[in-house]
């Protein structure tokens, strides 16, 4: 049994009974005191709902994610640095594609949710791997925490800080924008080296990028992401609609 | 210790506090309201959603609590002044 159930199941008989005896005695100080413990029982039900995973064990989760994204793009030989695309027709919650090669084109027509490997295109260019899914339930969390859609880059940043924070993944996130630039800075609260990260993301790294392209409703492609004294710095440029690309 | 075993705190010390220290339950009631408030607009950043919806039943016992005080106090008021 969890110790919060304990500890809630003592404050509830403690409380009711020093409850009962102030308002049979006609005490204020125990019905104050009775009424205070039925309160708390009430607030560590609620406030201690959390589990918790040690950050050594997220480590090694984010290690043997990080060698199969390598092993992946090094198979794969895959070239191009990750593009972000926003929701549309065929991928209705948007989706990340890391092109074939770095002079990559675009054919969102072709893509679906249930395709991972892009190959059946006329032209090498296009090919590349389609990951629909990665960072969507973080992006999922911000909509949750902003109670609506992400509509602007400001409340990607905002919602994006306060649910990392919240989450202990992240101490700040920091957008900022200029002409079709834009420039992010991530704090993990984990132990975070950027390898290969501009091609195969992180789902931290990946759910801001995404919010933003839903945000801005445009593709977003990742120029750079590098270690910086603040976190790390991710470079992006914004590419246009995706009808623009169709 | 994380934000939210800090917020548990805060609140267990003032709730605990005006308990003892206040005579009266309609002014402990009160006084708990408003650090439950307090501690959801400054640490509402770091509460889930699940959270918040969770304190929300409290809170709404607690507004309600306090409406009937207010009442009760005009009335008090009023009739005073009538007699």
């Amino acid at each position: 049994m969890e110790a919060k159930y304990i500890s809630s199941a003592l404050l509830a008989l403690t409380g009711s009974a020093l409850a009962v005896i102030g308002f049979i005695r006609g005490e204020t100080g125990y019905l104050n005191l009775g009424l205070a413990a039925l309160f708390l029982t009430a607030i560590v039900l609620t406030f201690k709902s959390s589990s918790y995973v040690k950050k050594g064990s997220l480590n090694i989760m984010i290690k043997s994610q990080r060698n199969l994204a390598n092993s992946l793009l090094e198979g794969l030989a895959l070239e191009g640095k990750s593009v972000y695309l926003p929701p549309y027709k065929n991928l209705p919650d948007g989706g990340v594609f890391i092109p074939l090669r770095e002079d990559f084109d675009l054919d969102p027509a072709r893509f679906d949710e249930g395709s991972i490997f892009v190959t059946d295109v006329p032209d090498e260019r296009k090919m590349g791997l389609l990951l629909p899914t990665l960072g969507k339930e973080l992006v999922e969390k911000y909509e949750e925490h902003l109670e609506g859609p992400l509509t602007s880059i400001p409340e990607v940043e905002s919602a994006a800080g306060s649910v990392l924070k919240s989450l202990n993944l992240a101490r700040r996130v920091y957008i900022e924008e200029e002409g079709s630039e834009i420039r992010v800075i991530v704090s993990p609260d984990f132990e975070c080296p950027p390898i290969n990260c501009e091609r195969f993301p992180c789902p931290i790294c990946a759910s801001i990028l995404r919010g933003i392209a839903k945000a801005s409703g445009e593709v977003i492609a990742v120029e750079s992401l590098d270690p910086g004294k603040a976190g790390v710095e991710i470079k992006a440029r914004r590419m246009g609609r995706v009808e623009e690309w169709m | 210790m994380d934000v939210e075993d800090y917020m548990l705190l805060f609140l267990a010390v003032w709730i605990l506090l005006s308990a003892i220290i206040v005579g009266s339950v309609d002014v402990f009631l009160t006084l708990t309201l408003i650090g439950i408030l307090i501690t959801l607009e400054v640490g509402g950043l770091f509460l889930d959603r699940e959270q918040k919806e969770g304190m929300k039943p409290l809170v709404e016992l607690l507004i309600l609590l306090f409406t009937l005080i207010v009442l009760k106090k005009v009335y008090e008021v009023l009739s005073g002044g009538a007699s």
